[in-house]
Formats: structure tokens, sequence, C-alpha cells
């Protein structure tokens, strides 16, 4: 049997798709799928070659040595209770407002965005700090658990974003101007959160009562183990902002930073190094697996010719290319709720990105609409990844969680509209670089 | 589910397989400890260029260089350790409607596809190394032979398929003792 090669390319991707929902490791399906589809397009001499040399090639970049550096600053921070210490500042800021836990527990989230570069270590910290401390206050379980699920998704969008990190490399896009990119819509995205409590207090006082005041001295202790991840923050971000260090040596002065700044407050004991420093290469190993895969696996796409065939056909459809922008991001939310981030950029960027270069589309902009789009997923029935993690963590019902997340949903939708309306809000700080 | 897995292969007095398990964890542990000693240079390497780029006007010179290297090495070593760890990222949507038997039968074919996989790029790889070192292919500053760093990642892959092995013959054993 005779099949064209963008078929032999479709075919390779279903072939794909029916691994991933069978469980097979996601880097060694994407690899071996891509090894196979190879052979068959260009024999296998050549997709040999592709093994030889892709691997190796995929490793030795140096935008990539962001990665690791990145992953420890986060998990430094993650295992020696510093989100504990935002989180409590916070609440001490906010906590005596209507709805003010609520608000502490998006704000502290975002704060911890801002140093660790995933979704999980916000959820998990707040899920153990927050959640208790809204319930001994009498928060509604549904509004008190979904906050902590939405804020956890900060972690992808702020930067320093492993996310970002992931589609700089896999698109060959500056890492600096993404992060960059992350920070305005990010602000954005948590007083739309921020404004969804505030609305959801109006209407359901009883299900948000106010904490207990505190006093100004309690407020200006309470900043005291958190003002010096705050200045690392403004360090990271403002030496690649102003081009005073690349995003790998921002990634090593985060990491060495966190290090010194747990150390110096008695949080980081040997034992905290060094199941940080193994989480932290574990994390580094299947990332670097993942991207491998998706590497070998777009060689393949690529002798197929399918994005390309795929971009001329979107390109020729008589729709409006906002028509097909939306299109991608359903398809995008649906891929969320099925994957977690990292695989479905891996999966996506190879197949779509060129179609979204061909309908003309700012690679930078996409970057984000695509993460904060995934981020929705990731809290949307039927599996919400973040819900998942933060039932674990807390012991809520699922159901629960689900019901408390759609306004939350609706905040996060508005602003991808926003984002779309208004692309200046992603590329204002990119292009002030 | 570890525990699981030794009682199983106690049960079934197993001597191959439980030193087989050992390997898998003496293999893990000494290339995590690699990964980690890697991971800690890197990070201190670019600290120190940036330290003494502006407090003594003075870079390190090739940092970038051997910071890439180092990336490579670190990645494949820690590949080996999220190998032996058993902590590869998957999709588990269907998790809950897969029997255990399925599971693991697919888990010992995937194992299967893996080891032939990281068979094809250990082989390749160290096939690439003596035409690297062949052509006298050398980094741009400090003039570091590339051709190392291929059998590092050869040998890591060479790795990484034998313990995929490991896991399969788990796998096996797993399915005839129910």
């Amino acid at each position: 049997m005779n099949i064209s090669i963008q078929m032999a390319g479709v075919l390779g991707l279903i072939v794909l798709l029916v691994l991933l929902f069978a469980r097979m490791w996601i880097a060694i399906a994407m690899a071996l799928i891509g090894f196979l589809g190879f052979i068959y397009i260009g024999g296998l001499d050549p997709a040999l070659m592709i093994l030889a040399t892709v691997p190796y090639r995929t490793l030795s970049n140096y935008t990539l040595s962001t990665l690791p550096l990145f992953v420890l600053m986060g998990i430094v921070i993650a295992n020696t209770g510093i989100g504990e210490d935002l989180y409590h500042a916070a609440h001490t800021w906010m906590g005596r407002l209507k709805g003010g836990l609520a608000m502490a527990t998006v704000l502290a989230c975002a704060a911890l965005a801002a140093i660790c570069g995933n979704s999980m270590a916000g959820t998990i910290t707040m899920g153990k700090v927050a959640v208790p401390e809204m319930r001994k206050y009498k928060y509604d379980e549904s509004l008190a658990t979904a906050c902590v699920a939405t804020g956890g998704t900060l972690g992808f969008l702020i930067p320093p974003s492993l996310g970002f990190i992931l589609y700089a490399i896999l698109t060959e896009q500056s890492v600096g101007k993404l992060f960059m990119a992350g920070v305005l819509p990010g602000l954005l995205l948590v007083s739309l959160l921020i404004s969804v409590i505030f609305i959801i207090g109006k209407f359901k006082p009883l299900s948000m009562p106010p904490g207990p005041g505190t006093s100004f001295k309690e407020k200006i202790v309470s900043i005291k183990y958190t003002w010096a991840m705050v200045l690392l923050f403004l360090l990271v971000m403002g030496g690649i902002y102003g081009g005073i260090f690349t995003p790998t040596e921002a990634g090593a002065i985060g990491a060495f930073g966190a290090i010194v700044i747990s150390a110096i407050s008695r949080r980081l004991t040997l034992q905290n190094l060094f199941t940080s420093l193994f989480e932290a290469a574990r994390t580094t190993g299947m990332i670097a697996c993942i991207i491998i895969g998706a590497f070998i696996f777009s060689k393949f796409l690529c002798i197929s010719e399918l994005p390309f065939s795929l971009s001329e056909f979107v390109g020729g459809l008589p729709f409006n290319r906002y028509t097909i922008f939306a299109i991608i991001v359903f398809l995008y939310i649906l891929l969320g709720m099925f994957m977690d981030v990292m695989p479905a950029i891996v999966l996506t960027v190879p197949i779509l990105y060129p179609v979204i270069i061909s309908l003309g589309f700012d690679p930078i902009w996409y970057g984000v609409i695509m993460v904060l789009v995934m981020e929705m997923g990731m809290i949307t029935p039927p599996i919400g990844m973040n819900v998942f993690i933060l039932a674990g963590v807390t012991g809520s019902d699922i159901g629960t969680i689900f019901r408390g997340v759609w306004p939350f949903v609706a905040a996060e939708l508005l602003c991808v509209i926003i984002v779309t309306i208004f692309p200046q809000i992603v590329m204002f700080l990119p292009n002030m670089m | 589910m570890w525990q699981k897995d030794k009682t199983i292969m106690k049960e079934t007095n197993s001597h191959f397989l439980l030193c087989t398990e050992k390997l898998n964890n003496i293999v893990t542990q000494i290339f995590g400890y690699a990964s980690v000693i890697v991971l800690v240079a890197m990070m201190l390497l670019t600290v120190s260029d940036v330290f003494c780029r502006y407090a003594f006007n003075k870079p390190i010179m090739g940092t970038p260089e051997v910071v890439t290297l180092m990336m490579v090495t670190l990645g494949f070593v820690a590949i080996v350790l999220c190998t032996g760890k058993r902590t590869h990222i998957k999709v588990d949507v269907l998790n809950k409607y897969i029997p255990s038997t399925a599971k693991t039968i697919s888990e010992g074919f995937y194992s299967l596809c893996g080891t032939g996989l990281f068979i094809f790029i250990s082989w390749q790889n160290f096939v690439q190394a003596g035409v690297i070192r062949d052509t006298d292919n050398i980094t741009q500053i400090l003039d570091i032979p590339y051709y190392p760093f291929y059998l590092i990642t050869s040998f890591s892959c060479g790795v990484v398929a034998l313990l995929l092995f490991i896991n399969m013959l788990l796998c096996i054993v797993k399915v005839v003792h129910k």
C-alpha cells in the first residue's frame, strides 16, 4: 500500500495520540513514532542519522540550561517553606477584608509564581496552608479550594515559567522576551481573579467572612522573610529586562539566591538541599527526555510536510484569521483538560506553530495566549490537573472544587479575550527590551 | 507500589530479579549524585562568571561553552535518574479505566519499545563520537573536544536501555505471578 507522505504524517499523529492515551511515556512515544515514521518516508539510514544527531544537539543548547536552574530555584523555595511566608504576609495585610483570605491566597500564589516556574508548587503549598486557614474562618469549601486551584495556575504565566522556556526552545524564540511578555497578562489575571472574589463576596457575603484584624506592627513583621524573595525576583527579572544577565545567568543567580536566602532564614537544612537538588535533576531529566522526543517527532513531521500542508490549507480557508484562532484556542482548552501544560506544548507546537505564523500572529503573543488558555484547561472538568492535585492535598471532594472554579474560568477567559483584543498588553514589555 | 513489587519478587523467590532491582537502585543513585554535582557546578560557574564580570570586569572565559557541555551531561545523566525512579511523564486520563494487568502488560511492552529505541540512540551516538573524534571537532574558545560528550550520551542511553529492560522483566514477573 502506498500512502502519501502527508497521510503518513496524519497516521503518525493518530498513532501517537492512541499511544499517549494508552499511557505510553510521552517522550518514548514521540521519539518512537518519529523514528519509525522517518524510516517509512526517508529510509533507515537518514532515520538512524536523526538518532545520532538530534538527542545530542537538542540538549547542546545554552538556552536550555535556563531550565534546570529555574527548576532548582522553584524547588528550593517550595521545599523550604518560603511559600508559606508569602501566604502569611498576604494574609496579615488582607485577611481583615471580606474575602480577604481568598484574595491573600491569590496574591500569595502570584508571588510564589514569580519565583517558581510551575503550577504544582503554588497549588500544593497553598493547598496545605491557605485551605485550612479558610476552613477555620468558615469559608465556603468550594470557593476556598477553587481559588487555590486557580491561583496555582499562575505559575505557568508569571515568569519565570517553565512553559515559556519550553516554548522558546521549541520555536527558537527569546526566553527573556517571553518572560517579559508574561508579566502584564499575569498581573491582569491576578486583578481579574481578585475582582471575582470581590464580586462573589458582594453577592454571597456569608461564603467568605472577614478574618481577624492585625496591627501595623504585625503587618511589618510579616514581610520580614518575604522582602528578600521580592528582591530576588526583581533582581532576576530586572536583570533579564535590562540586558544585564542572560536568562541562564538569571536562573543561576535565582537558584543561588534562593539557597542563600533560605539558608540565612534558617529554613534550609542539608536534607532539604539534597532533596531539592535531586528533585531538580529528576525534573530536568523528565523534561529533557520529552524535548528530545518532541524534536525527533518534529523531524518526522517536517519530512511528512504535514505542518506546511496544514498551514496552506488553513490559510486558504474562507474565514477570518480570528475565527481560526478561536478554533485553536478551543482545541487548547480541550487539550488542557486532559494533559499537563508541558506535554501539550511539545505535542502541539510542531504542528500548530507554522499555522499561527502563516496567519500573521506574533509568536511571542501566541506563546502567552497558549499558556494562558492551557492554564484554564488545568482547572476545568473532566480532568483538571490542578484540581486533582489539590483534592489530594486537602482531602476535598473533586466535585466540590469543580463547582467553585467556574467564576474563575470565566475570569481567565475574559483575560484571553482582553489580551487578544489588546495584544499591546503582551507586547509592551518585550518591545521595550 | 515498589514495596508491592518487592513482595512479588520475594514471593516468586526470583533471586535474579531481586538483583536486577538492586542494580537499578544502585545505578540510579550513582547517576543521581552525578547529575546533582553537574547541576551545582553549572550554577556556581555561571554565578562566578557574572560576579567576575561585574566585580572585576573579568568574566570567566568560555563559560557559555562549558555550561552548554554541562547541560548535555546533566540532561543525559538525569534521564537515567528519572528512568530509574520510573518518573517519566505520561497521560493518565484513562488510568482508572484500565485493568491493572493490562497496565502491567502495556508497561512491559512500552519498556521493550524504549529499550530498543535507546539501544539505537546509544549505538548511533557511539558511532557519531568516532566521527567527531576523527574530524577533530572542538569548541571555539576553549578547544574542548566534543566526542567525550557524545560518549557520555551513548553511555547514558545504554544505561537507560538497561533500566528499561529491567523494568520489562519486572512487568513479566508481575503478570506471570498474577
